[in-house]
C-alpha cells in the first residue's frame, strides 16, 4: 500500500471511530433529568442576581433536598438585561429549565405554548402550610391578591394561572441616613412635596458650603421611567375620571382609554393636570445627578453607595443591595408629590394607593420539565408561608403570603393603603413611549422648558397615539383569532373546570371584541387628528 | 451512564411498544388547541388511524386556520374543510358549528374582513336553530356587529336597538349576561341613555357575571350611574357589595367615601 493510501485508510478509520464514539455518546448519554441514574434533577432559572438571593435559593434548595433525598436542584441565574432573549432561546430550543421566573415581557403565547397551567393545583391546600391557619386554605387564596392581580400569575386572555408570585415591588427613595443627619440634623423626614424640595435645596447648599461633590438624588434610565410614570399617574387622576369609558373608576389598560380619550378630544396635553405633572418632573429633575437619562442602574447605585447623593430613586427590589454592606445607615422614604390644594396639584385626587399593588416574582413550571410533579411540589414549598417569610427576611423583600410580615428593616416598604386609583402616563405603548423618551430631556435640561416639551410632544402625539392604537387592534385581532379555536377545544372537553373556564373566556372575549371595535371606530372617526 | 445489552434491549422494546400505541385521540387534540398548539392538535387529529368524526373535522379546520405561519392558503384550506362539513349536513351539531366558524372567518380572518357576510350567516343560524349553542354564541357576535360595524348597521341607535332585540332570543343565561354587558358598556361608550345603561348592567349583575374583575367594574359603574340618576339606595347597595367583595382594589378608598357620603356609615377598614 502506498504511503498516501495508508494515511487515507488511517484517516478514514479514525473518522469512523470518532463518529461511532460520538454516536454512542449521544445514544447512551445520561438523561439530563437523572443524576447518576437515581436523583431527579430540577433546574430553577431566575434573574434575581443579588448575592442574598442566590444564597437564599441555595439554602432552600439544600433544605428541600434533605427532605427529599431523591431530588437535586440547581439554580441558573441570568442577568436581567439578557433574560428575555435567554428565555426565548431556551423555549425555542426545547432546553427550558424545569422552573422559570416570569415577568419581563412574557406573552400569552409563550405561556400557552411553553408553561404548564397551575390552575388545578392551586385549588388544593398547600401541604407545606400544614400546622398553620392556612392549612386548609386553597393554595391560591394563601397569596395576598389571590393571584388575580398580576399577569405573572393569571393571564386574563387565557383564564389560566401559570405562576405563583413571591414578592411585591414597591417604589421608594433610599436615603443615606448618616448624610441626612449631617445635612438636616434631627429634623423629621419630609412629610410632603414642599418639604422634600426644601431638603433637596438644603442638600445643594450643604454641598456648596462643604465643597462636596454631592447631588440630592441619584437615578438611572431604567427607573426614571417608573418615576415619570408615577408623577404622571398621580397628576392625571382627575382626567382619568373624565375619560373612563366603562365608568368604573379605573383605567384597566392604562393606555387604551387615555388614547381613545385623546382621539375623542376629551383631554389635551395642555390640560392643567398634564402641565402640573410636567412642572413637577422638571422641578424634581433639577435635583437628580447630571446626565441621569444616560446613567445605568449600576452607575446610579455606585453614586449612592459612594455617598455622592442623599437619595436614590429605586424600590424594594434593590433593598438588599442598598441596605446591606453599605458604609452608612440606609433608610426608606416615599416619593411625595403635590396634593390637592398645592399649586401643582390641580390634576390629582390625592395620593396613589398601593393597596392593589400587583405582586411580582412569579415562577412557573415549563412543559419541558422532566419532573413536573417534583417541580410542583417544590413550588408549593417555595410559596409556603414559612419560606416566603424567610425570603422576605433574608433578601429584604415584601412578602406575598397571607400572614407573612414585611421585615422591620424594610418597614418603609409597607404598602400605602390610603389614596386613589392610578391616572395614566403619557407613554402607554411603544410609539408614545418613543416620543416621550426622545422629548423628556427638554423637561430635565436647564435650557429646556415645560412649554418646549409640550410643544414637541403635541406635534407628534396624535400620530404616536394612532400608531399605538393600530398596533393594539392588530394584536387584539390576533388574540381573537386564536381564542376561537381554544374555546372550541375547551367546549369539547366535558369537565366542570373546563366549563367554568369556558364561561369566563367567552365573557371576556365579547368584551375584548367590543374594545377592538371601539378602537377601530375611534380611529376611523378621527382621521384628521 | 453505560447501558448493559439487556438494559439496551429492554429500553428499545419499551420505546417500540410506546411508539406503536394508539394516541389518546381527540381529547388530546382539544387540549392542545386550548394551549395554542395548533399544528400539534392537527397532527393528533390526522394520526388517529381512523376516520375522524364531524366535530373533529371542525376542530381540524380550526387548527389549520391558526397554525403558523398564518397564511391565506391556510385560511382557504380551513374554509374548504368547514364547507365540506356543512355540505354533508348543515343542520347537525358539527354542521352548525362549521357555519358559525365560517362566519367567524368572515368577521376576523378574512382580509379585508366581511362583516356583512358574517352577520348574514349569524342571522341564518339564529333563525334556523335558535337554541343551539352555536346560534347562542352567534347572538353575541351579531350584537357586536350591529352596534359597532357601520357596514352592518349604519345608524348607531338602530344598531343598539337591534342588539337589544337579540336579548329575546337568548336562551343561554351566560349569553344573556354577555349581551347585557355589551349593551350597557356600549351605551356608556357612546354616551347614550344612562337609565338604559344602568338597566343592562344591573341585569348582567343579576344574571351572574363569571369574571370577578368584570363583576367589580360592573358594580362600580352601576353605583355611579345610579348615583347620577338620583337612585341613592341602589347606589349604596352596589357600592357596599363592591366593598364586601373587593377589599384589595385601587377603588376601595373612593368607594368607602361614597358609602359614607350616602349615609351608609363608615366602612371598617380591613
Amino acid at each position: 500500500m502506498k504511503r498516501e493510501n495508508r494515511f487515507a485508510v488511517v484517516g478514514a478509520v479514525l473518522l469512523t471511530a470518532v463518529f461511532v464514539w460520538a454516536g454512542a455518546k449521544i445514544f447512551l448519554r445520561t438523561s439530563p433529568g437523572l443524576d447518576g441514574g437515581a436523583k431527579k434533577r430540577l433546574t430553577f432559572a431566575h434573574y434575581l442576581v443579588y448575592e442574598s438571593n442566590r444564597q437564599f435559593f441555595d439554602e432552600i434548595f439544600r433544605d428541600y433536598e434533605r427532605m427529599h433525598p431523591d431530588v437535586s436542584i440547581q439554580q441558573i441565574d441570568v442577568p436581567p438585561p439578557v433574560w428575555p432573549a435567554w428565555r426565548q432561546t431556551r423555549f425555542s430550543g426545547d432546553t427550558a429549565p424545569d422552573i422559570i421566573q416570569l415577568g419581563r415581557g412574557i406573552t400569552d403565547e409563550q405561556c400557552a405554548l411553553f408553561l404548564r397551567p397551575l390552575t388545578e393545583a392551586l385549588r388544593e391546600p398547600n401541604p407545606y402550610n400544614r400546622g398553620t391557619d392556612l392549612e386548609r386554605v386553597p393554595w391560591r387564596e394563601t397569596f395576598v391578591d389571590g393571584l388575580d392581580a398580576s399577569p405573572e400569575t393569571l393571564r386574563p386572555q387565557l383564564m389560566d394561572y401559570y405562576g405563583v408570585s413571591s414578592y411585591v415591588n414597591i417604589e421608594r427613595f433610599f436615603v443615606n441616613l448618616d448624610l441626612y443627619a449631617r445635612i438636616a440634623g434631627d429634623a423629621p423626614p419630609p412629610r410632603d412635596y414642599d418639604e422634600f424640595i426644601a431638603l433637596c435645596r438644603r442638600t445643594l447648599a450643604y454641598a456648596r458650603e462643604h465643597e462636596l461633590n454631592l447631588e440630592p438624588i441619584a437615578g438611572s434610565i431604567e427607573f426614571m421611567r417608573n418615576f415619570f410614570n408615577r408623577v404622571a399617574a398621580q397628576q392625571t387622576q382627575r382626567i382619568a375620571r373624565r375619560i373612563d369609558l366603562e365608568g368604573d373608576g379605573f383605567l384597566h389598560q392604562r393606555f387604551r382609554e387615555p388614547a381613545l380619550g385623546w382621539l375623542r378630544g376629551e383631554w389635551k396635553l395642555d390640560d392643567p393636570g398634564v402641565r402640573d405633572a410636567c412642572e413637577t418632573i422638571r422641578e424634581l429633575g433639577r435635583y437628580f445627578q447630571p446626565g441621569v437619562l444616560s446613567s445605568s442602574r449600576d452607575e446610579a447605585g455606585f453614586l449612592f453607595k459612594q455617598g455622592q447623593t442623599l437619595f436614590i430613586y429605586s424600590g424594594s427590589w434593590d433593598a438588599s443591595y442598598f441596605m446591606t454592606d453599605t458604609a452608612f445607615r440606609v433608610g426608606v422614604m416615599p416619593l411625595h408629590l403635590p396634593k390637592p390644594g398645592h399649586a401643582l396639584g390641580r390634576g390629582t385626587l390625592g395620593g396613589i394607593t398601593e393597596l392593589a399593588a400587583a405582586p411580582s416574582g412569579g415562577f412557573a413550571i415549563t412543559k419541558g420539565s422532566r419532573h413536573p410533579e417534583v417541580a410542583l411540589d417544590f413550588l408549593r414549598y417555595f410559596s409556603s408561608r414559612a419560606i416566603n417569610q424567610k425570603f422576605a427576611n433574608d433578601c429584604l423583600r415584601v412578602p406575598v403570603i397571607v400572614g407573612a410580615k414585611t421585615p422591620e428593616a424594610v418597614a418603609g416598604f409597607a404598602l400605602e393603603t390610603a389614596g386613589y386609583a392610578w391616572g395614566f402616563t403619557l407613554s402607554g405603548a411603544e410609539a408614545t413611549m418613543r416620543l416621550f423618551e426622545t422629548s423628556v430631556h427638554l423637561l430635565l435640561a436647564t435650557t429646556g422648558s415645560v412649554d418646549g416639551f409640550l410643544e414637541r410632544m403635541t406635534k407628534g402625539y396624535g400620530g404616536a397615539v394612532r400608531q399605538d392604537l393600530q398596533a393594539s387592534v392588530r394584536e387584539g385581532v390576533r388574540a381573537q383569532q386564536r381564542l376561537d379555536a381554544m374555546l372550541f377545544g375547551l367546549s369539547q372537553l366535558s369537565g366542570e373546570k373546563e366549563h367554568e373556564r369556558l364561561r369566563r373566556l367567552r365573557e371576556n372575549q365579547a368584551l375584548q371584541e367590543a374594545e377592538i371595535y371601539q378602537t377601530r371606530l375611534a380611529l376611523a372617526e378621527n382621521k384628521l387628528q | 451512564m453505560i447501558l448493559t445489552p439487556r438494559q439496551f434491549l429492554g429500553r428499545s422494546l419499551v420505546a417500540a411498544i410506546l411508539a406503536g400505541l394508539p394516541l389518546r385521540g381527540a381529547e388530546e387534540a382539544w387540549q392542545k388547541m386550548g394551549q395554542f398548539e395548533f399544528q400539534a392538535a392537527f397532527d393528533v387529529l390526522s394520526r388517529t388511524g381512523k376516520p375522524i368524526n364531524r366535530l373533529e373535522s371542525v376542530g381540524a379546520a380550526l387548527a389549520v386556520l391558526n397554525r403558523q405561519p398564518k397564511t391565506a392558503g391556510n385560511t382557504a384550506e380551513a374554509e374548504a374543510r368547514l364547507s365540506a362539513v356543512t355540505r354533508e349536513n348543515a343542520r347537525d351539531d358539527a354542521g352548525l358549528w362549521a357555519r358559525y366558524f365560517s362566519a367567524r372567518i368572515e368577521q376576523w380572518h378574512r382580509t379585508p374582513t366581511q362583516p356583512v357576510a358574517a352577520a348574514t350567516e349569524y342571522r341564518a343560524l339564529i333563525a334556523e336553530h335558535p337554541s343551539h349553542a352555536a346560534a347562542q354564541q352567534a347572538l353575541v357576535k351579531l350584537a357586536l356587529l350591529s352596534i359597532y360595524e357601520p357596514a352592518v348597521e349604519p345608524s348607531r341607535d338602530a344598531g343598539l336597538l337591534a342588539a337589544a332585540e337579540l336579548l329575546t332570543r337568548a336562551t343561554d343565561p351566560d349569553v344573556a349576561v354577555g349581551l347585557h354587558l355589551l349593551l350597557g358598556r356600549a351605551m356608556l361608550y357612546f354616551r347614550k341613555s344612562e337609565p338604559d345603561a344602568l338597566t343592562h348592567l344591573e341585569a348582567a349583575l343579576r344574571g351572574g357575571i363569571a369574571n370577578r374583575q368584570t363583576r367589580a367594574s360592573t358594580l362600580y359603574s352601576s353605583a355611579e350611574l345610579a348615583l347620577a340618576l338620583g337612585r341613592r339606595e341602589s347606589a349604596l347597595l352596589h357600592f357596599r357589595t363592591f366593598l364586601t367583595e373587593n377589599q384589595r382594589d385601587q377603588r376601595v378608598n373612593y368607594v368607602r367615601e361614597q358609602v359614607a357620603a350616602l349615609g351608609g356609615g363608615k366602612e371598617p377598614a380591613k
